[in-house]
């Protein structure tokens, strides 16, 4: 077994039962689940059970998670809290429980690195979904650490962010 | 040896250090930018980290980040490449402060080469030729003193300069009160500054630089020189070479002790490049030192039979240089194009994109530098440098004909590059002849005389 489907059965193994219970409480049918490693996609076949659809992608070595997309209930959005600091990851001792109320300014953990703690805000209102990454997981810039449900708003197409991205030339390196 | 090395740069560079610690049984960490994700560094290091957003300043520059993740991932160096944080010496300083070496030369030989005006004074001080300059000129005679001495054509520049403002071409002495007046009118109508000094102007020059290598116990050799004439409007090098073509053996001789002396004054250590402006009578003259490995080292390491950057890992691990200079003695000719995404035709404007196919040469005598490949992504956001062909045979007539037979083979579709320029630049009788200098593509190519 590769290193890169090595982290995906890490992932299935460790994370997807806690997901799957989540999801299975969620007024959702599908859940796509990205990670770097490959993408599991949690479809709802009737009220009670779950299939998961695993699939690799590129290959990649440290466990990442980038989004989280709630496909098939439009008017349903949940958002991520990503981590913007490289770091060693700790959740707080008192993070909600499953559908608990979180505040924007509520401190959900902190990134650890070069002895400075950063701490972790929800940043919106809403309701505790899963704690993506583990405790004492190394953590990257923009990985998933929480995700939150904000209630039903309008759900703007991904590509959007991207396509928004203004290409910005900074300073070119000398050579 | 190091256990674990962390590669603080991207591109191909990244790819270059990556080898160098595999074959040293090191292992790698990268680092990337959210526009980097599938970029081959990553693909190929042990670990890697996203540290930032697309632009450089919030990513590769980011140097919290990035030393986080040397933390996290418990490396023991941090190898920055060229660009980005090498020359910087604060970022030499934090990873020493943090406990990890930096795979480079002292922060303090990097504050002092990085200064132009320390480097220039210390160079001068250790008795390396440098282009003599007058300082503020108090009064026309001071003025004409300074270029009798140094003999015409001079140049006059603002001391608050920048942009070409207040700078005049002096080529006889009749010419001389006119041109400081209007330089330093010219000067104080743009900067509010009117001081100006004197240069000697130097024609046509060519740009040779010697490649140095240094241990942390003072062993110091040069590894030979290269000839980069071969430049963008701008300074910007775009084709190079080793050794550098007709050069007389004293010149090249003085040249390199020239550059031992110098980096021993610098209390230098790890590799380095001195860079020098040569004109035809045979001077030389310190322009600045590179603090870092170069884009061009390709062709020391081929004619050399030396690797660099294998070099600088164990330099910093505290291991001895032991190549004697006796034993550096070049073989062949080696030139190295480098294939950017740039539209010659267009002021070399960057292209970015989708790449679609992407061939790269090979064969007898070729080395390709690239961290490209069909369907990689070329980012708008950092240099635009896809790859380096390195062409390498017994002598440079034979070096020239293999370069222009793997640039044949070269495809990459979907971006300008700059292949269509480097075939017109071989191809010219000036450039077979040797007879480059810094702005004969600009002069002679991109705007040939009218026949």
């Amino acid at each position: 077994m590769d290193s890169a489907s090595a982290g995906l059965m890490e992932f299935v193994q460790k994370r997807l039962p806690e997901l799957c219970e989540a999801f299975a409480q969620m007024p959702l049918m599908q859940l796509r689940v990205t990670t770097s490693e490959g993408s599991v996609t949690l479809e709802k076949a009737g009220a009670h059970s779950s299939s998961a659809d695993v699939e690799a992608t590129e290959p990649r070595r440290s466990f990442r998670s980038h989004d989280y997309l709630p496909d098939a209930e439009p008017g349903r959005a949940f958002t991520t809290v990503a981590a913007d600091v490289v770091g060693i990851f700790h959740s707080s001792p008192d993070i909600p429980g499953l559908g608990g109320a979180v505040s924007a300014d509520q401190v959900l953990g902190y990134i650890e690195a070069l002895k400075v703690r950063t701490p972790v805000k929800a940043g919106v209102d809403g309701r505790f979904v899963a704690q993506v990454a583990e405790d004492g997981q190394p953590v990257d810039f923009g990985e998933t650490l929480f995700v939150i449900d904000t209630g039903p708003t309008e759900i703007e197409p991904p590509e959007a962010t991207e396509a928004e991205q203004e290409p910005e030339l900074v300073e070119p390196p000398r050579i | 040896m190091f256990n674990k090395v962390l590669i603080a740069n991207r591109g191909e560079i990244a790819l270059r250090i990556v080898r160098a610690c595999q074959e040293l049984g090191v292992k790698t960490v990268a680092i990337f930018s959210e526009a980097d994700r599938n970029s081959l560094h990553v693909r190929l290091a042990d670990e890697s980290y996203c540290v930032g957003p697309p632009q450089s300043a919030r990513s590769y520059l980011n140097i919290p980040n990035i030393v986080s993740a040397a933390e996290v991932s418990g490396v023991d160096a941090i190898h920055p490449g060229y660009g980005f944080l090498s020359e910087r010496e604060t970022f030499a300083e934090i990873c020493a402060s943090h406990g990890f070496k930096f795979i480079g030369p002292p922060a303090a030989s990097i504050a002092l080469m990085g200064d132009k005006a320390s480097a220039k004074k210390r160079m001068a001080e250790a008795g390396i030729p440098v282009i003599p300059g007058s300082g503020i000129i108090e009064s026309l005679e001071d003025a004409r003193e300074f270029c009798r001495n140094v003999g015409y054509p001079v140049l006059i520049k603002a001391t608050a300069g920048g942009g070409g403002k207040g700078m005049r071409i002096v080529g006889r002495e009749a010419d001389l009160p006119a041109g400081l007046e209007t330089a330093s009118g010219e000067a104080q109508a743009a900067f509010g500054d009117g001081r100006v000094y004197v240069e000697k102007l130097l024609v046509h020059p060519r740009h040779i630089e010697v490649q140095v290598l240094a241990d942390e116990f003072g062993h110091t050799i040069h590894v030979g020189e290269r000839d980069c004439s071969v430049q963008k409007p701008g300074h910007q090098k775009l084709l190079e070479e080793a050794p550098a073509p007709r050069l007389p053996m004293e010149v090249r001789e003085k040249l390199c002790a020239a550059a031992v002396r110098a980096t021993r004054a610098a209390e230098y250590a790890n590799a380095g490049t001195l860079e020098f402006l040569v004109t035809d009578d045979g001077n030389f003259y310190f322009m600045e030192m590179n603090t870092r490995i170069q884009v061009e080292h390709p062709v020391t390491e081929v004619v050399y039979g030396i690797d660099l950057v294998r070099w600088q890992i164990r330099i910093a691990a505290g291991e001895r240089l032991t190549v004697r200079q006796e034993d550096i003695k070049p073989r062949g000719h080696a030139i190295e194009c480098r294939i950017n995404a740039e539209d010659a035709d267009n002021k070399f404007a960057p292209a970015a994109g989708k790449l679609g196919s992407v061939l790269l040469p090979g064969g007898p005598g070729i080395r390709v530098d690239t961290h490209i490949f069909s369907g990689a992504d070329v980012p708008p956001f950092y240099d635009s440098l896809l790859a380096k062909i390195i062409a390498y045979d017994r002598n440079r007539p034979s070096a020239i004909a293999r370069m222009r037979r793997a640039l044949g083979e070269t495809e990459i579709k979907g971006v300008t590059t700059t292949v269509p320029i480097h075939e017109r630049i071989l191809d010219s009788p000036s450039f077979a002849g040797a007879h480059t200098h810094v702005t004969w593509l600009r002069e002679e190519v991109l705007q040939p005389p009218a026949a």
